[in-house]
């Protein structure tokens, strides 16, 4: 069903921050200077404030909203077919759009205080609020964009974006290789994302998200007239082949489009980029590579459902990879001491979780936790932000401590992100993650172990940053005098932690069962009880098809194309099933997941409380006891190192080979080439001397030869 | 009426007057001179080949080249102008800058 006025909505939502960001950069060095912020703040404030009217629109029109306004034709593709300017507008938009703005209003308000010193703008103030203004807009294209070209284009801005921005210090070498390393680790990935674009151009010979689902979904039902009319096709047994080829080339297409999720979203093995992003600003930190960018990947893998839940193994590779880099990352975070790398494998460890989410067929619950992980991280961030502005640059939890009173507001707000983040019950985190660990469960137990001991890590080292920044004896840098931020940077600061505090109860039920049922996740995906799985069924509906196996899938099959009496029937029968299968068990697991995993979280905080407030002695026993463990864990896994090895070196070696080649083999045969006109020219010089008489006697001899020559013969 | 011979010897000999004041001198106006009074030798041979010959082609073609030198010769006097407000000097030495 049509959104009211979602043509007009969108384009605002695009326009505000770009107008924004064009008047910031045009104006900022002469006119505007300090002021700088204000074109920025107002207009992302203003696409927040739009994106909410387009939210609560969607809303009102419910799950099956969906609004998909031509802008423009763009250019001509084939004959009579058009690339179009186009927005998606559903539910998942609305939510997306909703949260990016919202986050992105409030990161720019706290830049307006952080990206100053004693009230005077840094070098390239303007510069930074109009980039972070062409983030947004392009953020926008990324989830706006109606079909595969506006995502690609708005996939490769943000990633423009998030380059200029780490390397916002760009005197700084440091700054300007994180941004390289950056902009080349998600070449990697975008090169698989582009062909995967490609291989849908030449299945579909289309690009627009409307024609593309539609295809594969009358290519599920193997309707054939349906194929012929979307693809224009003329005869049925074309159409046939066509729908056999969109089977096979399913899951290529998937594994294409994967590789550039894993790369944007820093996930095993493309994960390198993000730690060393932290070069940028704080602000930056907390909304392209904790909020917003890094949360494209798992945005895609929804959005395209249709594509990556035709193969199973596809999707398993999904839960795969999450499941690893959750662990992975969280292990690592374990032993850092700089607070934005430890939140930044946090970040790519908690990516991993949307990614798992996502592999379990619980798109929702991926979506859940990137909507609540969204206001806990960027709000860590910027607390981190906070404090690292406070003792002047560093931000190495060794060098200061027991900051609890000296910044008593960072430290509450900060306290609520590290609950979210570690999964506290009732924070948000706690249901979001909690139930892509019990859909990991009931996938595959693996998973969910490695989902529930990565959950322990996470409380563990959250707290870890916690206590030593925030507890023990009052410590900070030599030469810094600590203070509290001003309110630009607190407002911000406590909006995000309202956030981060409460963003969760939208999942959780709605008419409950008491407490149990208060707090337990939706089970059944296809038959959602809160309010945010209800609202973005119709999106998830793709990841419902699988549960249970083909029988199950065949059963839904079937559903959907008895209309009338009996589908109710039908899914009630198919309700008894499930339960009479493992109905107890599962509802047992429940709850005992829940406790557990509240238990868990708890436990990972009293442990850390436990070595770094009352028995610092513990973790230095650990690491004298286990010296190559805390070494390979300090090292990263000599991960970098290894690519260093595998990849930089011989791709270094391989241009110094070209170079030399270049040098001695192409330039000598250059040389070889022109050394014949060369060697001509230096003998034809010598017959210009230059003096006029010269030329004079040279004409006068060459008479003298032609007359004497003449009298001869 | 001189014998036709003799315009050719005067021709040949103003050829070779102009040439060797071309060769010998270094002032860019006498040498600019030199080359007229070559021009006007050939000239003459021309005349003296229409005498030896009888016909009028070679006077004709004299009057033509006269017009011609008459012209080159404003054009030539104010390039050497020119050359001579860039470097203040007549000396053609001073030009010899496209020595290879």
């Amino acid at each position: 069903m049509e959104i009211q006025g979602a043509e007009t909505l969108g384009v605002l939502i695009l326009a505000l921050p770009a107008l924004g960001a064009i008047l910031a950069g045009a104006l900022g060095p002469r006119v505007l200077k300090g002021a700088s912020h204000w074109p920025v703040i107002l207009g992302v404030g203003g696409a927040a404030v739009v994106a909410m009217v387009l939210l609560s629109r969607t809303i009102a029109v419910g799950p099956d909203a969906l609004s998909h306004p031509v802008i423009y034709e763009w250019f001509a593709a084939k004959q009579g077919s058009w690339f179009n300017v186009e927005l998606w507008l559903d539910p998942l938009t609305a939510v997306m759009m909703a949260m990016v703005t919202f986050v992105a209003t409030f990161v720019v308000v706290y830049s307006k205080e952080y990206m100053r010193h004693h009230d005077h703008p840094e070098r390239g103030y303007e510069r930074f609020f109009a980039f972070l203004g062409m983030f947004v807009c392009a953020m926008g294209i990324l989830v706006l964009g109606g079909n595969f070209l506006l995502l690609y284009l708005g996939w490769e801005a943000v990633g423009l974006c998030s380059y200029l921005l780490i390397g916002f210090y760009y005197e700084k070498p440091s700054a300007a290789g994180a941004a390289m390393k950056a902009f080349l680790v998600n070449r990697i990935g975008d090169f698989g994302f582009g062909l995967g674009i490609f291989l849908i151009y030449l299945t579909f010979g289309r690009l627009d998200y409307h024609t593309v689902f539609a295809a594969i979904d009358a290519a599920n039902h193997h309707n054939a007239d349906a194929i012929m009319g979307l693809l224009h096709i003329a005869s049925p047994v074309e159409a046939l082949g066509r729908i056999e080829l969109i089977h096979s080339r399913l899951p290529a297409i998937a594994l294409l489009l994967l590789c550039g999720a894993v790369g944007k979203s820093a996930q095993f093995p493309l994960y390198v980029w993000l730690p060393d992003a932290m070069e940028g600003p704080s602000p930056v930190s907390a909304l392209i590579h904790a909020a917003t960018m890094v949360t494209a990947g798992v945005y895609m893998m929804v959005r395209c459902g249709l594509i990556f839940t035709a193969s199973d193994t596809v999707m398993t590779i999904v839960a795969v990879i999450g499941a690893g880099t959750s662990l992975f990352a969280a292990t690592i975070a374990l032993v850092q001491t700089d607070m934005k790398r430890i939140l930044a494998y946090s970040t790519i460890s908690q990516l991993g979780y949307m990614f798992l989410g996502v592999g379990v067929f619980a798109a929702g619950s991926a979506v859940f936790h990137l909507f609540t992980h969204a206001f806990f991280k960027a709000l860590l961030f910027l607390g981190a932000g906070s404090v690292m502005h406070a003792m002047g640059g560093v931000i190495d939890v060794r060098r200061f401590g027991g900051l609890r009173r000296i910044m008593p507001w960072t430290f509450g707000t900060m306290l609520i992100g590290s609950l979210a983040l570690a999964g506290f019950p009732l924070f948000s985190g706690f249901f979001s993650k909690d139930e892509i660990i019990h859909h990991a469960f009931v996938r595959n137990p693996v998973l969910g172990i490695i989902g529930l001991v990565t959950a322990a890590l996470t409380a563990f080292y959250t707290f870890r940053m916690m206590f030593l920044a925030f507890w023990g004896q009052e410590r900070v840098p030599e030469g810094v005098h600590a203070h509290e931020s001003g309110k630009w940077i607190l407002v911000p600061l406590c909006v995000l932690a309202l956030g981060a505090a409460f963003a969760g109860y939208v999942g959780v039920h709605a008419e409950s069962g008491g407490f149990l049922g208060f707090i337990q996740p939706d089970d059944n995906p296809a038959d959602p009880h809160t309010p945010w799985h209800s609202f973005l069924v119709k999106v998830t509906e793709p990841f419902n098809v699988e549960h249970g196996g083909e029988v199950a899938a065949a059963g839904a099959h079937e559903t959907a194309q008895t209309h009338g009496g009996e589908t109710a029937h039908e899914v009630e029968t198919g309700h008894g099933g499930e339960a009479a299968h493992g109905g107890v068990l599962a509802a047992i697991m429940h709850h005992w997941m829940m406790y557990l995993s509240g238990l868990i979280a708890i436990g990972g905080i009293y442990i850390a409380y436990l070595f770094y407030v009352r028995r610092p002695w513990i973790p230095q026993l650990i690491r004298s006891s286990l010296p190559e463990a805390y070494q390979v864990l300090w090292n990263k896994y000599y991960v970098d190192e290894g690519y260093d090895k595998a990849v930089v070196r011989p791709l270094r070696g391989a241009g110094v080979a070209c170079f030399r080649i270049d040098e001695f083999f192409i330039d000598g045969l250059i040389w070889v080439i022109t050394a014949v006109p060369r060697l001509v020219g230096a003998i034809a010089r010598t017959f210009q001397q230059g003096a006029l008489q010269g030329y004079g006697l040279t004409m006068a001899a060459g008479l003298g030869l032609i007359v004497l020559l003449s009298l001869w013969w | 009426m001189p014998d036709s011979g003799a315009y050719i010897i005067l021709g040949a000999l103003l050829f070779a007057v102009g040439m060797v004041g071309f060769l010998a001198r270094r002032n860019l106006i006498v040498m600019f001179l030199s080359t007229e009074i070559m021009l006007q030798g050939v000239l003459l041979n021309l005349v003296g080949f229409d005498r030896m010959y009888p016909s009028v082609d070679g006077q004709v073609f004299g009057l033509f080249v006269l017009v011609i030198a008459a012209v080159e010769a404003g054009l030539g006097l104010g390039l050497v102008v020119l050359l001579f407000r860039r470097k203040g000097t007549l000396d053609s030495e001073v030009w010899a800058t496209m020595q290879g």
